[in-house]
């Protein structure tokens, strides 16, 4: 792979890793009622089942 | 028998509640008989965490089974307790039905005391199924309890367990899919000074209040139990009258010098210790001291429990120092084989840069401390499973008693040691609400095992190898878990003097007997550590390690300069240049403000974010290990920047800085404001700043 195609794929996993994490912060702040509402960021075991309500 | 009015007959699956005090092996029972057919969330309105599942009888119908929060008693003293008696008393029909039939689960060995919240729960009514668990401590303690004869008082079927062998299910599961289970026996007298009461109560409660005659009597009995009536009927206001009736009596009794909540208390325990007497033969054990009484005399000590705590601490750290350092080396060699594989195979360019500094830089670095954080999990685990950890909670007790905080605070603190979040929700046990908002503001402080891979970092960088002996590192990491600690407890003493002033309530606490440790169950606990670390590892230190590659890359500077100049003018270089003025009295510059701003989302991405910013500035085909590439580190003027004396203040940095978003976000919700996060994000970062200037400052003037 040439270098100017590394950078456009690099750059592509940098935007998806950044959207990634957003999508994340934006689940978990809408999830926070549940557990700790960190899921796994805590490095504690999160619930593993789903919510009731 | 005919079942009374207020009990319909089932016309669809039966709900079952489960009740007992903590620890009696409710939740265990629960797990064996639903499986993964659970459900997990919160109780709404409370951060009480709400576990419904479904089982199946001995015939394969599907049973709903609600596992409520453990309690002692139904007069509830905390959230948990509340939620228990507001399900049981049917107060919570909008979220939660209230159940058909109750099984009570009590630890057998503990039965008095254990059967005080089963004797309340059997004035409700009910069908009730009791399960007579920890039969082989029962055994072992010398206890023969006559299950038929506790069967034939109570009126209700007995069931002897051992939940976490398995024993015992298969007869749960005929007894509940009994259709004609009977109802309890009502088998105690109120005392003669206060029947009148509860009757005119009952009546007001029935007439007034609208509540069925069983579930208005125990309302009664509780109102008369609790000093505080408000606390009783919780979110449901008493009516005038029957507020009235209250008040009356109160005041005659006060006038008589009737200590009727004591009276009512004692006759129940009466009726209790008599049913004992009769169902359990105690000769055997009334002999003399048995093994766990004669370990506790040591462990416990005044002094000798603190030598036990200190050198099952030493032994701790010398593990995780002696027995993981082969399969670190292991992880470490794989990690700089991979890059250079990697290096070889891939023409220069951003991809590779991206591969090799970001991903396996970032999360090698993070992985490396899977041993020594596995070890860890280990130990505490065969702590806990041997009973050990409830001799350490009633040292500290002491200890937590003269700095003001509450005895029931040590269990969330321990778990804070693992992560501050388990040990913030864990202070919803904590009944007054200053002593837990003083548990939530100082919980972080204790070193969780985020902070473990900082520390780990930093000592080897501070004692290469052949300098400083194993002691020293084992000394050096004690001292970091010490010095949290020491934070937590001054903080406390601090915060119960001025902001939350109280005097802390006494604690009662239960020591368990010594147990031989399940290794299956500590295996188990340390496999699902490391299945969440790895996860963590794979998704969220990937994403974060490739987006500081990013932030140390972008925006281009041009080919022509070093790659340390493109990570200074790098978005993530500007970030740590702007807080540089800031951290720089600590002897920090720039980089390390890159490691301090990325900690915020998660600590252990200090490790991740100094391989990335550190390897980026290496312009080698070979891949350097991180601790060479932190040695070589230097200011502008040629100093080395990672001096002894830099990493030492640091780890002190890691210690008491409020630096875990997740952290913050579940203190806003457990205080329900942005007011107390902020202030702890204020003052333990602030204090942070303080020590670490003092401490740079003073070893530079020391000429260290």
């Amino acid at each position: 792979m040439n270098a100017e195609l590394q950078s456009y794929a690099a750059l592509a996993l940098f935007l998806l890793a950044g959207g990634y994490l957003t999508l994340r912060w934006w689940r978990n702040r809408k999830r926070s009622a549940l557990g700790c509402g960190s899921s796994d960021e805590c490095a504690c075991p999160a619930p593993k089942l789903t919510k009731t309500r | 028998m005919s079942l009374p009015a207020h009990v319909k007959p089932p016309t669809r699956a039966p709900i079952y509640a489960f009740v007992g005090n903590p620890n009696c092996g409710k939740s265990t029972l629960f797990n064996a008989l639903t499986g993964l057919k659970q459900k997990v969330g919160n109780y709404p309105g409370v951060t009480v965490e709400r576990k419904v599942g479904t089982a199946y009888s001995q015939h394969g119908q599907p049973v709903t089974v609600i596992d409520l929060p453990g309690a002692y008693s139904l007069a509830a003293r905390s959230p948990d307790e509340a939620v228990t008696r507001d399900v049981l008393l049917g107060r919570r029909t909008g979220d939660t039905q209230m159940p058909d039939r109750i099984v009570c689960i009590v630890d057998g060995s503990n039965l008095e005391r254990n059967l005080y919240l089963v004797h309340q729960i059997l004035d409700l009514g009910r069908p009730v199924i009791l399960v007579v668990n920890m039969m082989d401590l029962v055994e072992s303690a010398g206890l023969k309890i006559r299950i038929d004869r506790l069967e034939k008082e109570l009126g209700i079927p007995v069931i002897p367990a051992q939940a976490s062998s398995g024993k015992g299910h298969i007869e749960l599961k005929l007894a509940m899919s009994r259709t004609d289970l009977p109802l309890p026996k009502h088998r105690w007298d109120v005392p003669a000074a206060i029947s009148r009461s509860v009757a005119e109560l009952q009546a007001s409660l029935q007439d007034n209040d609208g509540k069925p005659p069983l579930i208005a009597r125990a309302e009664a009995l509780l109102l008369l139990t609790d000093q505080d009536p408000v606390r009783v009927a919780g979110s449901q206001p008493l009516s005038e009258r029957t507020t009235g009736i209250l008040d009356h009596w109160k005041r005659q009794w006060q006038e008589e010098g009737t200590d009727w909540s004591g009276t009512l208390v004692a006759a129940r325990y009466d009726a209790i210790g008599q049913l004992v007497q009769e169902t359990v033969d105690t000769s055997a054990h009334l002999t003399d001291q048995n093994t766990s009484d004669k370990i506790d005399a040591v462990v416990t000590h005044g002094l000798w429990g603190w030598v036990t705590l200190g050198a099952i601490m030493t032994a701790l750290f010398l593990s995780i120092f002696t027995l993981a350092e082969h399969p670190m080396n292991w992880i470490d060699a794989g990690t700089v084989a991979l890059a250079d594989g990697v290096k070889e195979l891939m023409t220069p360019g951003d991809l590779r840069d991206l591969i090799t500094d970001g991903v396996i830089a970032g999360v090698g670095g993070v992985i490396i401390f899977l041993p020594q954080i596995l070890i860890l999990f280990f130990f505490i685990g065969l702590l806990e499973s041997t009973g050990y950890m409830a001799r350490a909670a009633f040292i500290m007790d002491r200890l937590m008693g003269r700095v003001g905080l509450n005895g029931k605070s040590f269990i969330p603190l321990l778990s804070s040691y693992a992560c501050a979040i388990p040990g913030i929700m864990a202070t919803r046990t904590i009944e007054d609400p200053k002593d837990r908002l003083v548990t939530i503001l100082v919980a972080p402080f204790m070193s969780c095992s985020a902070r473990l891979p900082v520390y780990l970092l930093m000592i080897a960088a501070l004692l290469p190898p052949g300098e400083g002996s194993l002691l020293t590192r084992v000394g050096l990491m004690v001292l970091m878990y010490t010095l949290g600690t020491i934070g937590a407890f001054a903080f406390a003493w601090l915060f119960k003097r001025t902001l939350l002033r109280g005097e802390p309530p006494l604690m009662i606490m239960e020591l368990p007997p010594y147990r031989v440790p399940r290794v299956k169950d500590v295996v188990l606990q340390m496999a699902e550590r490391a299945g969440v670390f790895l996860r963590r590892a794979g998704t969220i230190i990937l994403a974060i390690s490739i987006v500081l590659w990013g932030l140390t890359t972008y925006p281009k500077s041009g080919y022509d300069i070093s790659p340390g100049e493109q990570v200074a003018q790098s978005y993530a270089g500007q970030a740590g240049k702007l807080i540089e003025p800031v951290i720089k009295p600590l002897g920090f510059n720039w980089e390390i403000g890159i490691g301090l701003i990325s900690s915020f989302a998660a600590r252990e991405v200090f490790v991740s974010a100094t391989s990335v910013v550190f390897n980026v500035e290496e312009d080698e085909e070979d891949t350097a290990p991180l601790l060479q590439a932190l040695r070589q580190a230097t200011w502008p003027d040629g100093r080395p920047l990672f001096t002894p004396l830099v990493c030492f203040t640091l780890m002190i940095f890691y210690v008491f800085a409020m630096q875990c978003v997740s952290t913050l976000a579940v203190v806003k919700r457990e205080t329900n404001s942005w007011r107390w996060p902020l202030f702890q994000v204020g003052y333990q970062t602030g204090f942070a700043w303080l020590i670490c200037l003092i401490i740079y400052q003073t070893g530079t003037a020391l000429g260290f």
